[in-house]
């Protein structure tokens, strides 16, 4: 942390090339009444240290968390994450049965147009996202499992902070 | 794929043990005396192996189950229209049957969307429609209204299903589902279930034939679908 943030001050220009990339943002709509949402994107370390996520917190919903979801043993299990570590150079996507944002205690419902704002605290420095509420059914790739994922960060180049309203269309 | 078929071989196995069983079902004459009927069960079984052998290689993500692998037990339950439901909601229709609970933000709902996708498509192709049935492993939270509001949010025509805890939890563990609970100390309310991932392909016979392994996808789950009712019908 104090690493990166030094070499943020002493080359700006450098390190803004290689801050995390996100792409894809969305939470998938849940059903009414549903007091729990799953928030996904895309994350792409461009730079040469390993990216490590740490928490995660948000201003419009009280309880979020990092987790991961997981099959072991033909058993879907859940868990909380102290850190999530994405290598130098590399991409991970947040999806269905892997990693997600969890949100909880939600107090009304998510419709489909509502955004969300979430921060993600990293190595790299705070990561402001906005995951636009999509429905089932329409986000990029759901259920789609593996098909998807040769289009990441096109056009985010200009660094994090950015949720992609464009997926569900073309896709 | 050569994993997957080591198990219907196994219980294959098994089928001819209970070989007496099946031949009282299905052979209508008594069995002899001098050990015919034996060789007749032999032959009968090693083809139902060679058949469901045969079957299997031809599914994607399921194992394929014998006939007598296991049958739902009775249970009584309630749906999420608050009517009781027991083991008769199998009968004369294949049953898509999985568990999970409203407070899962991830494998739940996508394997809902995923099934209603699923549904869509077989009743546009007119094929042989498949009742899909969801159980809360999680009853407490799980209410009936909530059940309805969350599994009628994918598809009105699904059904959910709740109901006393000691009924669910002796309904999952006769099916072999296994729900396990972990506190959250910082969050009561918030607790999380973990809970079999797989979905379970009911006969119009109330018999479990066949297991859908995650990850869950429409197509696969189609192109599965298809074959086994083709095949077992």
């Amino acid at each position: 942390m104090k690493y990166a943030l030094t070499a943020l001050l002493l080359l700006p220009s450098i390190a803004l090339a290689e801050l995390p990339v996100i792409s894809d943002a969305r939470i998938v709509q849940p059903p009414p009444g549903t007091p729990v949402a799953g928030g996904f994107f895309t994350v792409t370390n461009p730079g040469d240290e390993d990216l490590v996520l740490t928490s995660v917190s948000s201003e419009d919903i009280a309880k979020v968390e990092l987790h991961l979801s997981a099959v072991i043993d033909d058993v879907a299990t859940m868990k909380e994450q102290d850190e999530i570590v994405i290598p130098a150079g590399t991409t991970l996507e947040f999806k269905h049965g892997s990693y997600h944002v969890m949100f909880m205690g939600l107090e009304s419902n998510l419709d489909p147009g509502d955004e969300v704002s979430i921060t993600i605290e990293s190595s790299a420095g705070p990561i402001p996202i906005i995951l636009p509420v999509v429905a089932p059914g329409e986000a990029h790739g759901e259920g789609h499992g593996e098909a998807h994922g040769q289009a990441h960060g096109e056009g985010h180049s200009e660094g994090h902070g950015h949720g992609d309203n464009s997926h569900g269309d073309s896709n | 794929m050569k994993p997957r078929l080591v198990i219907p071989i196994a219980v294959g196995a098994a089928i001819g043990i209970s070989a007496g069983v099946l031949v009282a079902r299905h052979n209508s004459s008594p069995p002899n005396d001098d050990g015919t009927g034996e060789q007749i069960t032999e032959a009968s079984s090693a083809a139902d192996e060679t058949e469901l052998a045969a079957l299997q290689t031809r599914l994607q993500n399921t194992l394929v189950l014998p006939e007598d692998f296991r049958e739902v037990p009775a249970f009584s339950l309630v749906g999420k229209d608050g009517s009781a439901v027991d083991e008769t909601l199998f009968d004369g229709r294949w049953t898509m049957t999985f568990f999970g609970y409203t407070h899962c933000p991830d494998v739940c709902p996508i394997t809902l969307q995923v099934m209603k996708e699923v549904v869509a498509e077989l009743q546009s192709d007119e094929a042989d429609p498949m009742q899909v049935a969801f159980f809360t492993v999680d009853p407490k939270r799980d209410t009936q209204e909530r059940m309805n509001e969350y599994v009628g949010f994918f598809d009105p025509s699904f059904r959910g299903v709740t109901g006393e805890l000691t009924n669910v939890l002796d309904f999952t563990r006769g099916l072999g589902i296994v729900a396990a609970f972990t506190a959250n100390d910082d969050d009561p309310e918030n607790y999380l279930v973990d809970h079999t991932a797989s979905m379970l392909l009911i006969d119009p016979q109330g018999r479990v034939r066949a297991k859908f392994n995650p990850p869950h996808e429409a197509a696969t789950i189609l192109a599965d679908y298809r074959e086994i009712v083709t095949a077992l019908n």
